[in-house]
């Protein structure tokens, strides 16, 4: 009788799982069960507190009901790549401009699926899908809180965001101290419509990666290219005296606006109002790092003014400063909805819409007078590192008029007028620039 | 063999190893594993001049060398391992060897938060994984005493389940003749060539 063939099944692996040593050494291994779409898997996850008060973090399992493919890390609206390598050119706050290297990889994730829960086994792959779940709850809060679709911002990019997660920043990058100072922070890389989210670090709390009050900063900086700039990434060009001149006569030389310490400032200023219209929460790095003074940073800090900021006590986060006094006059608008989300969502979307119309505005009256010809510096396609409060109080002035000229709720113009007159003051808010405040 | 190549070689030894894997995490960043390891091995003469069969058996710890994980969440992991090898070594001034070796390993991955981070739901992220272990290890042993004690460095290619951020290790064992003071009578030492 011929002897049934026995297959040996060795803890729990399969018959087949190695043929001796050589296979063994060259290759071999276990295939993970594969989970089922859509995905789920445990996260961090942020618990939004009322605001004033800070929300809370805690794991748990969430659904990922855009994630794609979870070996890759694709999604429907975006990838998260691993490996990278990034040269940095520029920087100008988290706003970064330089190169990526490397193939572009899919994520190297390593993880278990228990009851077709996605388990990570690392760090590193606990924080990738946590990652994924905070852009995907940015992605959800997208329309309500911009009224811009998903589908109208891919298409404005030409497909989906990358995120480049924890790329490794290249020797001899212009930046020598890059490697410290990119471990704490997360940036747009505005001119390639990417996400950076570099490597976390024993300086961090709850690392930034996976803190959706961070992401969504960052998603800020995203919509306000969209409105602001058109979705233009003009370059700034200064390359011989004779350019320089002719900048310097133009206001509205291509680059201008995206290395004006003003601009820059109501730039971080939007993204942390975007923070808390997705989040709720008035502190976008509360809870990360505490390092710094993070009541200058919050929405409901102590108060100061634009001309206080010639004073580095006060605020010397540069042109942060003038974007957390942005931000707080908007915040400060918002509370007439406060326990109202449906309206203080409508209120967020009226803001990005006067944002769309920001730039155009810039271009007509009041602004168009306000605007100060470019000094030598911005001319020269240089970033400033410090506040001239009458320049920049000038912009600042241009800004907020065009701005205020696109707030359609005459009640909200109001408001914010008077927010925006106690935070800038006549330094940055100057009367001339106050046309819309009254109806 | 030549008087030079006098090498007492024992018919059991006792040894620790200290050993340094680099592991390749998703973010090609490197990552120390340092490994302590203790063994108990024999020697078995083969039928071939000067060469020996050398099994062992061999436990060790090991855990990632990792700095760089924030205050607030990270899953630690440490291993206990417990290996079968059997390699051969030939006996002479140096004592090269080869060896394979099988195992299991047993991955404790613990989630640690702190605060903000609550932990409540993350349980699923602690717990135990049971990885085969398989390895080839290049030595070369450096006789001392005649043998008594052996100073090996070592070179391994390492493949574990599930794992394939760390494929290679290096360290160094040292290994103590049992017992170790030699036998009175030359025609005793039964694996001296």
């Amino acid at each position: 009788m011929k002897k049934k063939k026995q297959s040996h099944h060795i803890l729990g692996m399969t018959p087949g799982f190695c043929m001796g040593f050589a296979t063994l050494l060259l290759g071999c291994s276990q295939s993970p069960a594969k989970p089922i779409a859509p995905y789920r898997a445990i996260v961090v996850n942020f618990v939004p507190g009322v605001a004033p008060a800070q929300g809370t973090w805690e794991m748990g399992e969430k659904i990922l009901s855009t994630l794609e493919d979870p070996d890759t890390m694709k999604g429907a609206h975006f990838d998260i790549l691993t490996g990278q390598k990034l040269s940095i050119d520029a920087t100008v706050g988290s706003l970064v401009s330089g190169k990526i290297t490397g193939n572009s990889t899919g994520a190297a994730v390593r993880y278990d699926v228990k009851n077709n829960v996605i388990v990570a086994r690392d760090t590193s792959t606990l924080l990738l899908f946590s990652t994924f779940h905070a852009f995907e709850k940015m992605f959800d809060s997208l329309e309500s809180i911009s009224g811009l679709k998903v589908e109208t911002l891919k298409n404005a990019i030409g497909g989906k965001y990358k995120i480049y997660f924890e790329p490794t920043i290249e020797e001899g990058s212009s930046q020598s101290n890059a490697r410290l100072t990119f471990k704490l922070n997360a940036a747009f890389y505005s001119e390639a419509d990417n996400f950076l989210l570099f490597r976390r670090s024993e300086l961090e709390k709850v690392p930034l990666a996976a803190n959706i009050k961070v992401i969504s900063h960052e998603f800020g900086h995203a919509l306000f290219k969209y409105s602001f700039f058109e979705q233009k990434s003009e370059r700034c060009s200064a390359v011989n005296e004779n350019e320089i001149a002719a900048n310097t006569s133009n206001k509205f030389f291509p680059g201008r606006f995206a290395t004006e310490f003003a601009i820059s400032g109501f730039n971080e200023g939007y993204s942390d109002f975007n923070s808390y219209a997705v989040t709720g929460d008035v502190n976008p790095i509360e809870g990360s790092l505490e390092i710094e003074d993070l009541d200058k940073r919050s929405l409901a800090g102590k108060a100061f003014t634009f001309s206080q900021l010639k004073n580095t006590d006060v605020c010397d986060k540069k042109f942060y400063c003038i974007g957390t006094l942005f931000a707080r006059a908007l915040y400060k608008t918002s509370q007439i909805y406060q326990g109202k989300p449906a309206e203080l969502q409508a209120f967020s979307r009226r803001v990005f819409s006067a944002l769309t119309k920001t730039g155009l505005n810039m271009k007509s009256q009041p602004a168009l007078d306000l605007l100060p010809l470019p000094r030598r510096e911005v001319a020269s396609c240089q970033h400033s590192n410090t506040i001239s409060i009458s320049y920049d109080g000038a912009v600042s002035g241009a800004f907020l008029a065009a701005f205020l000229k696109g707030l359609s709720v005459p009640e909200e113009r109001a408001a914010l007028c008077n927010a925006l007159v106690e935070n800038f003051a006549n330094e940055g808010f100057p009367t001339e620039a106050r046309g819309a405040c009254t109806p | 063999m030549p008087a030079l190549l006098d090498i007492f070689m024992p018919i059991f030894s006792v040894g620790i190893g200290y050993g340094v894997s680099n592991q390749l995490d998703t973010s090609n960043v490197e990552v120390q594993v340092p490994a302590i390891e203790a063994f108990g091995q024999g020697y078995v003469p083969l039928p071939l001049e000067n060469l020996f069969l050398r099994p062992t058996i061999r436990f060790g710890y090991e855990k990632p060398d990792r700095k760089d994980d924030s205050q607030s969440l990270a899953i630690k992991e440490s291993s206990l391992k417990s290996l079968l090898e059997l390699g051969i070594v030939h006996d002479g001034l140096l004592v090269p060897a080869i060896s394979v070796q099988a195992g299991m390993i047993k991955r404790i991955l613990t989630l640690q938060t702190a605060s903000p981070i609550a932990p409540a739901g993350g349980g699923s992220l602690t717990r135990n994984e049971y990885l085969w272990n398989f390895g080839l290890t290049l030595g070369l042993g450096l006789p001392v005493l005649n043998g008594r004690i052996i100073l090996e460095p070592y070179y391994r290619f390492v493949r574990i389940e599930k794992d394939l951020r760390q494929t290679s290790q290096m360290g160094v064992e040292l290994s103590v003749a049992v017992p170790f003071e030699p036998m009175s009578n030359p025609d005793d030492k039964m694996l001296r060539n």
